[in-house]
């Protein structure tokens, strides 16, 4: 058989394995804490005193071991945004910086349209009745009062769904 | 550039770590190693890391890595080339020093099988042609197989002088705190556990693990006990699997490569005189036994009686693993590392109950993608 002639021949395949991921110590007391009791914990950096949400066990700009937990949220604000299409319905993606946090934690903003997030806005966490240890125990961030942190302290903001 | 190694951190290697990440892993390592160097995090110029495509599904696995790396802020480069994926890490953080470009470089290698446990054969797969081989190969064990069944025809050798090699290793693995598996094993034993892949048995196969392995290498050791570079070597080749019949393309054509290209590079020309002790990456007792003679321990089909004389046992002529080797423990993309780390602590004498007495050379052996082998040879002067 002439190769010119031949036409193009493809072989299909599907590769399937299945995984299992251990959170590890620090992301772990972070999903449990959030599982059991709905609250939101980060660590500090001994030597930069940054508090990171999600935590991490060693300070990726210090590198000291992180182990001071620090309750966060569940008000916070977000930092910023996009409207991702990627799903249907379109899903708003954002960063959100918990009350007490450094850094922010990327999350979806529920219980608002598009045309209505403003960077800067201030939200609270709504979290699962039905918690296993994962981020999305957090079902999300809707809208909250635009009141300072300092106003909201001692007072739970966040809500179940 | 003359490079030494002048630090060594790797975990205790086991079945399942499901207390921490895999950046928490790697953290563990990278600390000992630092801590072994007598440096900060500062002193670090750049990294090298890697480790199997595939077997933790992490794609951009480096990006994922660097909080236990420390490689934040620094040049990170991902190096991944299979079973050689460890010893690649120390070529490519070898190189970076030698030629000038950085003074302290640190390889980073880990795995964390347990992740697809039971699957990890399904990762494996992925590495062969999907036109003319994925469909019908069975995985690592097979293509092992199929070079034992070569060597056990050529030299008429039994299984229980290849159960030998695993014996043996598992004795030294017991003197090692790192290793995986240290449960003594008797030659009936092996020749009685079940039949993977024939000749190939389950005691005759490494295991699989979860650790992760760190080696700081240094144009700039100052006074600290250094292991120098003194040959490193690398030959890659493909075939498909029906290539492996004795040629120029067989398991052990790039390890002879590599072996004479290594031992050019440090003068030597007597390499069983010459060396004190050798880290082989053996996946199974039959390439053990197979390698030897290709690194020119002794002639051909003399390997199995190079074992039963005693020569490779921690008080031999020729001590091979004193760590136990990868029959005893297998974190993929560390395994090779963990070879280089070996043969380094054993020139800086500081192995502890594996060390080997009056060490001046060592040699550290990678293999992977079936046709792949590094050498590197390590030494107590430059």
């Amino acid at each position: 058989m002439n190769p010119e002639q031949v036409e193009p021949v493809a072989v299909e395949g599907r590769i399937r394995i299945p995984y299992r991921w251990p959170a590890g110590r620090a992301a772990g007391t972070f999903l449990s804490l959030l599982a059991a009791e709905g609250r939101l914990v980060g660590l500090r950096c001994p030597t930069c005193r940054r508090v990171a949400v999600p935590p991490t066990a060693r300070c990726n700009s210090c590198r000291a071991a992180c182990e001071e937990q620090v309750p966060v949220g569940p008000g916070g604000s977000v930092t910023t945004w996009t409207l991702s299409r990627r799903t249907s319905p379109p899903q708003i993606l954002a960063l959100v910086r918990l009350d007490g946090a450094d850094t922010a934690l990327l999350h979806r903003l529920i219980g608002l349209k598009p045309e209505d997030v403003r960077s800067g806005m201030r939200v609270e966490a709504v979290f699962e009745k039905d918690r296993r240890g994962s981020i999305l125990d957090l079902a999300g961030f809707r809208p909250a009062p635009a009141e300072p942190p300092s106003a909201s302290a001692g007072k739970p903001a966040g809500g179940a769904r | 550039m003359n490079v030494a190694i002048i630090g060594c951190g790797q975990t205790n290697h086991r079945s399942r770590r499901l207390d921490v990440s895999a950046p928490e892993l790697i953290d563990e390592a990278v600390q000992l190693a630092l801590s072994d160097a007598r440096i900060g995090p500062d002193g670090i110029d750049a990294i090298v890391v890697g480790n199997m495509e595939h077997f933790e599904g992490i794609h951009l696995s480096d990006l994922w890595a660097v909080e236990g790396t420390g490689g934040v802020g620094k040049p990170q480069i991902k190096v991944a080339t299979g079973g050689t994926t460890g010893s690649s890490l120390a070529q490519a953080a070898y190189y970076l020093v030698a030629s000038g470009f950085y003074r302290t470089v640190m390889a980073v290698g880990w795995e964390r099988l347990s992740d697809s446990e039971g699957e990890t054969t399904t990762g494996i797969v992925t590495a062969f042609d999907p036109i003319y081989e994925r469909p019908t190969l069975a995985g690592a064990v097979s293509g092992l197989a199929i070079l034992a069944c070569q060597y056990q025809a050529k030299f008429k050798t039994r299984a229980e002088d290849a159960a030998l090699v695993v014996v043996q290793a598992r004795e030294n693995a017991a003197r090692n705190p790192h290793a995986h598996l240290t449960k003594p094993v008797t030659v009936a034993d092996v020749v009685k556990s079940p039949l993977l892949s024939s000749p190939i048995r389950y005691l005759d196969m490494c295991p699989t693990s979860d650790g992760a392995c760190a080696v700081v290498f240094t144009s700039d050791p100052g006074d600290r006990k250094s292991a120098w570079a003194r040959g490193v070597a690398s030959r890659h080749n493909h075939t498909y699997l029906g290539d492996v019949a004795e040629g120029s393309a067989d398991f052990k054509h790039t390890l002879k490569l590599a072996a004479a290209e290594a031992y050019r590079l440090a003068g030597m020309s007597n390499p069983r005189k010459e060396i004190d002790v050798v880290e082989m990456y053996e996946p199974c007792t039959w390439a053990a036994l197979d390698w030897a003679e290709a690194l020119g321990l002794c002639g051909p089909g003399e390997a199995a009686g190079l074992w039963a004389s005693g020569a490779t046992r921690l008080d031999g002529d020729i001590p091979v693993n004193p760590s136990g080797g990868v029959l005893c423990t297998n974190p993929i993309g560390a395994t090779g590392l963990v070879r280089v780390a070996e043969a380094a602590m054993q020139v800086r004498g500081i192995a502890g109950a594996r060390q080997v007495d009056g060490v001046e050379t060592a040699m550290a052996t990678g293999f992977g993608g079936s046709f792949w082998n590094e050498v590197m040879i390590l030494g107590a002067k430059p």
